[in-house]
């Protein structure tokens, strides 16, 4: 079971709700988590998981190493997207080529994971604006996509924005508001509500932070129910 | 700079077995000198999950053929910084620059030269 994390606008939510999700399953479902950072523009989940620099998912790709996995804590794991953020600012890389190393994931996941006795569940933490074609493409080798957005997905900063959003609204699996005066729990079916930010950035913090609020909590909770069912656990 | 897709798939796809034998371009996560917080991740637990998952998944068990230098450096790195510090006195500086050109890495390639000044 692999879940891809991604958004049209930058800054919506992604990483956090990455966090709160590998957070709740982990610790309430028991349900064993694979975190992949592959935003190659910030690498902000390896950040915020006070990840140290080692090999990570691009470094098969890069330079022919193992990519190192970071025990975060019981039944949840992390493999780091730092130099995959370094080479992507320091190489003139094609779009296509990163997207070509994410698929080769995708594509080798289940042997990886069972080899290497990590958990059969993935959630990926990705870079906005990711290809509706490369999207698509995962979606046909059964990853489910979460699509986050906040009030900018309904502003109509343009008809052109709006088109955008729906297409991507059509591709998710399921849809992730950030909750504003403008959406309410009757026009998105997951919405996250705004919480006060936590002294320490940290991303146990931060789960905990933001899981604290009850309607968080369920949102969180169905989210999980749709793209990670605990049947799926059998499978371990 | 050229992504290897063939050589990334492989590395994916191989079983513990077949990286623990493997070609030497297989690095071994270094242990970072800092002791592990609480709040922070638990780092380079791959060999961990590695030996874990070789007992789950491979009958067979896993040949150690890792290289002196992997072996050197790895103990260097996990043990308390103290030891670490007694063991890197009484070892030669020519060893420890041996083992630790092992790894390919731009930023050690730039220590080492600092060292070597």
């Amino acid at each position: 079971m692999i879940v891809l994390v991604t958004s049209l606008d930058g800054g919506v939510g992604k990483t956090t709700l990455t966090a709160a999700m590998a957070y709740h399953a982990a610790v309430f479902r028991r349900q064993p988590v694979l975190l992949i950072d592959a935003d190659w523009e910030k690498a902000e989940l390896s950040q915020l998981f006070r990840a140290e620099y080692a090999p990570g998912w691009l470094s098969p790709f890069l330079r022919g190493e193992e990519p190192t996995v970071y025990k975060i804590r019981d039944g949840l794991f992390l493999i780091s997207g730092y130099d995959a953020a370094e080479a992507y600012q320091l190489y003139d890389f094609q779009i296509s080529e990163l997207e070509r190393a994410l698929e080769a994931w995708v594509e080798n996941m289940p042997a990886f994971t069972v080899a290497r006795g990590l958990p059969p569940a993935a959630i990926i933490d990705t870079t906005p604006t990711l290809r509706l074609s490369f999207l698509n493409k995962l979606k046909e080798r059964g990853v489910k996509i979460i699509f986050v957005a906040d009030v900018r997905a309904v502003s109509r900063v343009s008809d052109i924005k709006a088109e955008h959003y729906a297409a991507y609204f059509k591709l998710a699996d399921a849809v992730v508001v950030n909750n504003t005066s403008l959406f309410t729990r009757n026009t998105a079916p997951y919405t996250i509500r705004r919480i006060s930010t936590p002294k320490d950035l940290h991303w146990e913090a931060v789960a905990k932070a933001l899981l604290k609020n009850r309607h968080n909590r369920r949102t969180i909770e169905a989210l999980l129910d749709k793209v990670y069912p605990t049947t799926l656990q059998a499978g371990v | 700079m050229i992504l290897n897709f063939k050589k990334g798939s492989q590395i994916l796809g191989k079983k513990i077995a077949d990286l623990d034998t493997g070609e030497p371009t297989q690095a071994a996560p270094l242990q970072p000198a800092a002791q592990p917080t609480a709040s922070s991740p638990q780092p380079a637990l791959a060999a961990a999950s590695q030996t874990e998952a070789s007992q789950a998944a491979e009958p067979e068990a896993p040949q150690p053929s890792e290289d002196w230098r992997d072996l050197l450096v790895r103990l260097l790195a996990s043990a308390p910084e103290d030891v670490s510090a007694q063991l890197i006195n009484c070892l030669s500086r020519d060893v420890l620059i041996k083992a630790l050109e092992k790894k390919n890495d731009p930023y050690l390639k730039v220590a080492l030269l600092m060292l070597k000044k």
